[in-house]
């Protein structure tokens, strides 16, 4: 009986290819590394990588950023380009150039990724969230993802705080301020975020909470968050304003929601202040 | 130029008849179903992450095979002794050389010509599009670097077995491919004896990562001007030549004797 | 008239680590064109050698070989030579007849003429119902002919035989004879190596004796032997 070569070369590879992943599952998992963020959501993904799953999953979110600048990675540039650096800047893309908003959604398969490896990745389910009720117009699909972020993190502020602000999109102003003192109520106690994180975040989420609260004709509470935030950044002038007009007359300066939508939809470029691409 | 196309087509039909390149691009395009088939947040429309993953599998699938058929030719040839009735012929080292090289290359470039135009075709189905002049560009560009690596593996093999061959082309090319653009920023910081070897390692290994067009292609930028895309092209036929040369000093004078092998 | 091979002072050295091991040492030897030479000698003599240097495998340290008058390490000398490996190895991946294909196009041969001689050497080594299979299938015989097929492609003119019988059995033996025969009828130079002492015996015109890297005899074996002497015989003589 004639053996099938076809087979033979098959197991091979087969075997070849089982044997370096399982080598390599091993070596991640022997790494002694951080505990992962989160326990919640262990996937195949997760335990193949192990210990070092928060680092693939940020290699991962570093390719989403990498898509959103078009494939233009940040690095050094030679005082004398020689013949060579001159031929790389041609040969690969150059110049500082974002993501169109109809092709935002390039960005997801990365930012899935990084969820599948790392449930515990809050930046990238958030940055997906954001994109998705934003560019890319699908908000149901944003609602989804991040209740996949609270199943697999209900613990995190980070997920309660997100769902809060596209509850805030979509009008949905007192589910908005459910959210957000859920958020609130899990920020002291949030690990594996560096402290002037936490400060940022507790102060916007006060904002966002103090706006939801004058929509939904709460003037005293709104005042209340705002004296909240001008604890923790007592030099913001124009919020101050806003709360001594609400605690006076029970109205503020300008519309709520306004205010709102110039916040929840202003793109941070950070890319412009910083980084030469 | 005769004798050269008779032993490259030689390499051809060795090589289609060998199953492994079969099996090799069967696993590649079973792994590049499965990242096609993913659900990504209820999201469909996305091509560009084809086009990259889709690409890197290419890149990685041309790199084994061109080094794998490379470095196997000689010292095949001379382990079973088919070297010695080719020999016996009115071929010469050059010939032979420079045959294997076309023959090895042939393969790893119609290969890979195969897997850009599926690739094209994968992304059109999703309603995405791929320039194609880019698209030749980068495809030109790819054949060159395999020129380059079945040039290196060929001038290893001429002096080694087809394993060590194997493992120093790879690192080699990976090495010239991955490390080789942070030299200069290296040696900024060393002293003046390192900095000497490091920049002279910087201009003696061939540049690999001129080729890659990658991140153009993935992310929809126009074609590459006319001018550096020769230059870059030209580069490529400069550095195999070299290494084919190379290659021909090695083995002009290898003796072959059957009581020897 | 030209010498088909001339050998003159031919000297070959191997490099075993740091030891120095003569092959060849100072083998004087010529081949009139159309006959027949047996090139026999016990194992390690340098007969392979020898060929091999004809064959432009090896470089010698000094002394010079030419067949038909053109230096050997030129490529252009093997347009006249077909040569046949002792235990040949071809390529497995092909065909009988790809195989012949291709070595007739190293020899700038091609299309129906091409065709032509690739059937009527399937016919002469008798391979008709193995061409179109595969070389990895065939047996060591058969692998013996398409090897005889393969130097004959391009109508030889100096055929270089190792141990052409090996392999075959007393019908092959007979019918390597008679292709020998037939060259040699053709007016072809015909340069074999054997062990087989009673084949050499049978088709050769003259013999050259080789040990220990220089050749001890040679000329007709009716001139060699003694009466009634056998060519094994006087093998053994020679080398005692």
């Amino acid at each position: 009986m004639k053996s099938c070569a076809p087979c033979g070369a098959l197991r091979v590879w087969l075997a070849a290819v089982l044997l370096w992943a399982a080598a390599f599952s091993l070596a991640c998992r022997l790494l002694e590394m951080p505990p992962p963020r989160s326990e919640a959501g262990r996937n195949f993904a997760s335990m193949v990588f192990g210990g070092v799953r928060a680092e693939v999953s940020e290699g991962l979110f570093g390719q989403a950023d990498l898509v959103y600048h078009k494939g233009v990675r940040a690095a050094p540039r030679m005082k004398k380009p020689d013949w060579f650096a001159r031929m790389r800047l041609q040969s690969a893309p150059y110049g500082h150039r974002h993501l169109r908003d109809d092709d935002i959604v390039e960005i997801m398969p990365w930012l899935y990724l990084a969820t599948r490896v790392d449930p515990g990745n809050m930046t990238a389910y958030s940055v997906a969230a954001y994109w998705l009720a934003g560019a890319a117009g699908r908000p149901e699909l944003a609602e989804e993802v991040l209740n996949e972020a609270l199943r697999n993190n209900p613990g995190d502020y980070r997920a309660y705080m997100e769902k809060g602000r596209l509850a805030m999109k979509l009008g949905q102003y007192s589910k908005s301020a459910r959210y957000l003192d859920a958020a609130l109520a899990r920020l002291p106690g949030a690990a594996g975020v560096d402290g002037e994180q936490k400060r940022h975040d507790g102060a916007e989420m006060l904002v966002y909470l103090g706006l939801a609260r004058e929509i939904l004709g709460a003037p005293l509470a709104a005042a209340r968050c705002y004296r909240a935030v001008l604890e923790l950044f007592p030099g913001r002038l124009k919020l101050q304003e806003r709360m001594l007009a609400l605690e006076k007359t029970g109205h503020s300066p300008s519309s709520p929601e306004e205010q709102a939508r110039a916040m929840l939809y202003r793109h941070g470029d950070v890319c412009a202040q910083a980084e030469d691409h | 130029m005769r004798n050269t196309l008779v032993i490259a087509q030689a390499v051809w039909i060795e090589t289609l008849r060998r199953k492994d390149l079969y099996v090799l691009a069967a696993l590649l395009a079973a792994l590049l179903l499965v990242f096609v088939s993913l659900d990504i947040f209820g999201v469909r429309s996305m091509v560009s992450y084809i086009k990259e993953i889709g690409l890197l599998m290419t890149w990685v699938f041309a790199w084994i095979l061109v080094i794998g058929v490379s470095v196997r030719q000689l010292p095949q040839e001379e382990k079973s002794g088919t070297i010695f009735p080719l020999l016996a012929k009115p071929v010469t080292r050059a010939e032979l050389i420079t045959g294997k090289w076309i023959g090895a290359l042939g393969v790893a470039v119609a290969s890979t010509l195969v897997l850009y135009i599926l690739l094209a075709g994968i992304v059109a189905a999703r309603g995405g599009m791929c320039n194609v002049a880019l698209m030749l560009e980068a495809w030109a560009l790819h054949a060159c670097f395999m020129a380059v690596v079945a040039a290196m593996g060929l001038l290893f093999s001429t002096r080694m077995n087809s394993d060590a061959a194997a493992t120093l082309t790879g690192i080699l090319s990976f090495a010239s491919f991955a490390l080789l653009p942070r030299v200069p920023e290296l040696a900024g910081g060393a002293g003046s004896l390192q900095k000497t070897a490091l920049m002279f390692v910087y201009y003696a290994l061939p540049h690999l990562e001129l080729f890659d067009l990658r991140q153009r292609l993935a992310h929809d930028w126009e074609a590459m001007p006319l001018e550096p895309f020769l230059m870059i092209g030209a580069y490529g036929i400069l550095v195999s030549t070299a290494l084919l040369a190379l290659g021909w000093l090695a083995y002009r004078r290898k003796m072959f004797n059957r009581d020897q092998m | 008239m030209l010498s088909a091979i001339e050998i003159r002072g031919l000297k070959v050295e191997f490099r075993a680590g740091r030891k120095v091991v003569p092959a060849l040492r100072g083998l004087d030897l010529k081949v009139a064109e159309g006959e027949v030479f047996g090139f026999i000698g016990p194992n390690g003599a340098g007969k392979t050698t020898t060929m091999h240097v004809l064959l432009g495998f090896i470089e010698a340290a000094s002394g010079s070989a030419e067949v038909f008058g053109e230096d050997v390490r030129r490529s252009i000398a093997r347009r006249r030579i077909g040569y046949m490996p002792e235990n040949p190895q071809m390529y497995r991946f092909l065909t009988g007849r790809e195989l012949l294909a291709m070595a007739g196009r190293l020899f700038g041969l091609g299309g129906s003429a091409l065709a032509a001689k690739v059937e009527s050497l399937v016919n002469m080594v008798g391979i008709e119902a193995a061409a179109d299979r595969r070389i990895e299938g065939y047996s060591r015989g058969m692998m013996q002919r398409i090897a005889l097929a393969q130097a004959l492609v391009n109508d030889p003119d100096l055929v270089i035989l190792d141990e052409p019988t090996g392999g075959f059995d007393p019908i092959g033996r007979i019918e390597i004879r008679r292709i020998i025969a037939g060259l040699r009828a053709a007016g072809k130079t015909v340069f074999f190596s054997s062990h087989e002492l009673s084949e050499v015996e049978k088709v050769c015109d003259r013999v050259g004796i080789i040990a220990r890297g220089i050749l001890v005899a040679s000329g007709c074996i009716s001139q060699l032997a003694a009466p009634g002497e056998t060519l094994e015989q006087y093998f053994v003589r020679v080398l005692a």
